[in-house]
C-alpha cells in the first residue's frame, strides 16, 4: 500500500493542454476517484501514475519515492482498463498468473495466488476458459483478478464499469467498493459517472479541463460545491443569478434575484454587498408547502411557482416549476398530486441554499 | 413463397457469373492438368490410363528437383519472415520518420519479379556491386558466386527481396489491430520490452505470420521466372523443369504431372496451414 502524491503535473498533446497543473494527494489504502466530463484528462492522469505517459512537467510520488523516471513494468501500480484488455489467447487461469509469472515468483506461490485472486472475485471453475466465452462481468472480474493478484501498492481503475449494464454496473462498484476495503488497498479510479462516483469514494476529485477543481468527501461536494461547475456535474442543482444585498454575521446573506429576495448560506468573510453571484439549490431540498398543510407560517424564501411540467419518474415525481419565467426542478417522492399549470407555494430553506463565484 | 422463390432464383443468378467463371478457368483446367498427367487426355491422340509419367519421378533427376523447390519454398519464407518480422515490429513503434521507411517499403510490391530479377543480378553478379564492394574492403578474395550458385542462393535473395514488403504488409495489418490497451496491460503487469514481444504481440500475429509464411512459400515453391534466370542449371526448380518439359520436350504429360506435385504440395501445406490456425485460435 502506498500514498500516491501528485506534483503540479502538465501534460500537453501535441499542441493541446490535456493537463494543466494538476496538484492531488490520494492517502494511504484511500479511494479516491478522478470525477469529470469526458476530454478532461481523468485517464490522461491515471495513465500518468500508472507511467504510460510522462509528465511534461511535475512530479509523481509513491510514497517518498519520486517514480517519474519509473517504467511502468516496475511501478507497482496493477490497472483495470475500460476495455477489460484481457490476453485474448491465454485462459483465465494464464491471463491472471500472468503478472506472477513476469515477477518470476516460484511455480507453488504462482498457483496459491492465483487461487486467491480467483476466489476473491468469484471465478473458480472458470479457470480454463478464453475471454471470449465470457461475459461482460466476468470479463470485469478477471481484469479485477489480474490486478488483485499482484499485489500492487497502488489499483488504478480506468473506467472499468462502463460497458456493462446498469444492473450489473451497480451490484459490480458495490463488490469493488467491498474488496477495496477488504484489502485496504490504495484506489486511484476514474469515472464520468457521478452516481457511481459519490456511491464509491471515499474522497472525490472533480477535473476539468485538465484542472482539478475541488477535492472531498462525496458529500462535501455534493453540498459544499466549490464553483459552479462541480454544482452543476454532480447531482442536478438549480441556478438562480443575484446580487448581494445584506451579509449577516451567521453565514447568510441576502440576495435580490429575478425571483424575488432570496436568503442563502454563504461563505463567511467571501461575499460582500454589492457582488453578483449564483445561488444554488438541489431539486430534492426545495419545499412544496401545499405537501404540508400547518406549516404554512410567515416564512422568508417563499414563493408562488406554477406547476408547467411534471414527470412520474416511479420512485419520484420530477416537477418543473416556473416563477416568474424562470424554471426550477423539484424533485419529490410523493407520487402524482397536482396538475399541470396548478400553482403552489414553495420554500427554499436558506440552509440549503449555497451560492457559488 | 413466391417472394422466396423470386428471392432464390435472383441468388442464383448473381451466383452464376462467379460460380461459371471459378468451374470453367479454375475447376476444368484444374482437372485436365490432373487428367493429362495420368495420360486420359493427351494433345497427340486418343489418351488411356498410364502412371508412366508418375514413374520417372523415380530417377534422381526429379527428387532433386522436388528438395530443391521445397528448399526455396521454405528459405524464402522464413528467409523473408526472419526480417519481415522484426521489421513490423519496429514500424509497429510509433517515431519519426516511420512513414518513409513504410512507403519505401511498399516500392518492391509493384515491381515485377523480372525487373526486380534483372536488378538484382546487376547487383550480385560475379563483378557487380557487391561482390566489387567486398572486394575493395579486402573481405573477400574472389567473387562470391551468388548467381547460378548450387544453393539458390540468388534465388532467395530476389525472392526475400519481392517477399519482405509483401509479409510485413500482410503482418502489420495483424500488428496494428492489436488493441494498444492489451499491450499496455502487459507492462503493467511487469512485462519488459521482450516479453511484450514475445508473449503478445508475436502471439497475437500468429494469424498473420502463418498467412504470410504460407503464401510466399507457394509462390516460391511454384515460382517459374526467378530460378530460370538467376538459378543454377542443376539442381533446378519443378516449374522449371515443367517448363522444359512441356515446351522443350513437347512432354505435356510429364509437364502435367510435375504441375500435379506443385498443385498437391500446396494442398497439403494449406491444409497444415489450417490444422495450425484452429489450434492457435
Amino acid at each position: 500500500m502506498a500514498k500516491v502524491v501528485l506534483q503540479n503535473i502538465h501534460k500537453t498533446f501535441g499542441r493541446v493542454p490535456v493537463i494543466n497543473n494538476c496538484s492531488l494527494e490520494c492517502r494511504d489504502g484511500e479511494f479516491l476517484t478522478l470525477l469529470g466530463p469526458s476530454g478532461c484528462g481523468k485517464t490522461t492522469l491515471l495513465r500518468t501514475i500508472a507511467g504510460f505517459i510522462s509528465p511534461d512537467k511535475g512530479d509523481i510520488y509513491f510514497d517518498d519515492r519520486r517514480v517519474n523516471d519509473v517504467p511502468p513494468n516496475q511501478r507497482d501500480t496493477a490497472m483495470v482498463f475500460q476495455s477489460y484488455a484481457l490476453f485474448p489467447h491465454m485462459t483465465v487461469w494464464d491471463n491472471v498468473a500472468f503478472g506472477p509469472r513476469m515477477k518470476r515468483m516460484p511455480r507453488r506461490k504462482i498457483a496459491e495466488r492465483v487461487e486467491w485472486a480467483l476466489e476473491l472475485v468469484g471465478l473458480r471453475g472458470l479457470e480454463d476458459r478464453y475471454p471470449r466465452m465470457l461475459s461482460g462481468g466476468q470479463q470485469q472480474r478477471v481484469a479485477l483478478a489480474r490486478a488483485l493478484v499482484m499485489e500492487p501498492k497502488v489499483l488504478l481503475l480506468d473506467e472499468p464499469l462502463s460497458n456493462l449494464d446498469a444492473k450489473l454496473r451497480e451490484k459490480m462498484r458495490l463488490e469493488i467498493k467491498k474488496l477495496q476495503q477488504k484489502l485496504g488497498i490504495t484506489t486511484i479510479y476514474v469515472t464520468h459517472d457521478q452516481t457511481e462516483a459519490l456511491a464509491i469514494s471515499d474522497r472525490i476529485a472533480i477535473l476539468n479541463q485538465g484542472s482539478v477543481l475541488q477535492v472531498g468527501r462525496p458529500e462535501e461536494v455534493y453540498r459544499q460545491p466549490n464553483c459552479k461547475f462541480v454544482a452543476d456535474f454532480i447531482g442536478l442543482a438549480n441556478f438562480i443569478r443575484g446580487k448581494v444585498t445584506a451579509v449577516d454575521e451567521r453565514g447568510y446573506c441576502i440576495l435580490a434575484t429575478p425571483i424575488g429576495t432570496l436568503k442563502v448560506n454563504a461563505p463567511p468573510g467571501k461575499v460582500k454587498p454589492g457582488m453578483k453571484l449564483l445561488a444554488y439549490v438541489r431539486p430534492e431540498d426545495i419545499t412544496l408547502l401545499s405537501d404540508r398543510p400547518g406549516t404554512d407560517c410567515a416564512l422568508e424564501n417563499r414563493f408562488t411557482a406554477r406547476i408547467a411540467f411534471q414527470t412520474y419518474l416511479g420512485n419520484m415525481m420530477d416537477y418543473h416549476l416556473d416563477i416568474n419565467g424562470n424554471t426550477l426542478r423539484c424533485q419529490k417522492n410523493n407520487g402524482i398530486k397536482y396538475g399541470a399549470n396548478e400553482t403552489v407555494d414553495i420554500y427554499l430553506p436558506p440552509e440549503r441554499c449555497g451560492v457559488v463565484m | 413463397m413466391r417472394r422466396a422463390l423470386r428471392e432464390n432464383i435472383t441468388n442464383l443468378l448473381l451466383l452464376l457469373p462467379g460460380a461459371g467463371f471459378i468451374t470453367l478457368f479454375f475447376l476444368l483446367p484444374l482437372l485436365s492438368t490432373i487428367l493429362t498427367s495420368v495420360g486420359l487426355i493427351s494433345f497427340t491422340g486418343p489418351g488411356s490410363l498410364t502412371w508412366a509419367h508418375y514413374a520417372e519421378f523415380q530417377k534422381g533427376f526429379y527428387l532433386h528437383a522436388f528438395l530443391f523447390s521445397l528448399w526455396i519454398g521454405l528459405g524464402s519464407s522464413l528467409g523473408s519472415l526472419l526480417i519481415a518480422l522484426p521489421l513490423c515490429l519496429v514500424i509497429r513503434e510509433r517515431f519519426p520518420g516511420r512513414e518513409i521507411i513504410s512507403s519505401l517499403l511498399k516500392i518492391p510490391l509493384v515491381i515485377p519479379a523480372l525487373i526486380a530479377t534483372y536488378m538484382l543480378m546487376t547487383v550480385i553478379a560475379p563483378h557487380g556491386l557487391f561482390n566489387l564492394l567486398l572486394m575493395k574492403l579486402n573481405i573477400i578474395a574472389e567473387p562470391l558466386k551468388l548467381i547460378q550458385d548450387p544453393w539458390g542462393i540468388g534465388i532467395l535473395l530476389v525472392q526475400m527481396w519481392k517477399n519482405i514488403p509483401f509479409q510485413a504488409v500482410i503482418i502489420l495489418a495483424v500488428m496494428e489491430n492489436i488493441n494498444q490497451e492489451i499491450i499496455d496491460a502487459a507492462r503493467n503487469l511487469g512485462a519488459g520490452a521482450w516479453a511484450v514481444i514475445s508473449r503478445i504481440i508475436i502471439p497475437l500475429s500468429m494469424p498473420g505470420i502463418l498467412v504470410a509464411v504460407i503464401l510466399v512459400f507457394i509462390r516460391a515453391f511454384g515460382g517459374f521466372e526467378i530460378p530460370l534466370l538467376i538459378g543454377p542449371v542443376y539442381p533446378t526448380t519443378i516449374p522449371v523443369l515443367m517448363y522444359r518439359r512441356a515446351m522443350v520436350d513437347g512432354n505435356w504429360g510429364l509437364a502435367s504431372a510435375l504441375a500435379t506435385v506443385i498443385i498437391v504440395t500446396s494442398i497439403i501445406v494449406v491444409a497444415l496451414y489450417r490444422r495450425l490456425a484452429e489450434k492457435i485460435g
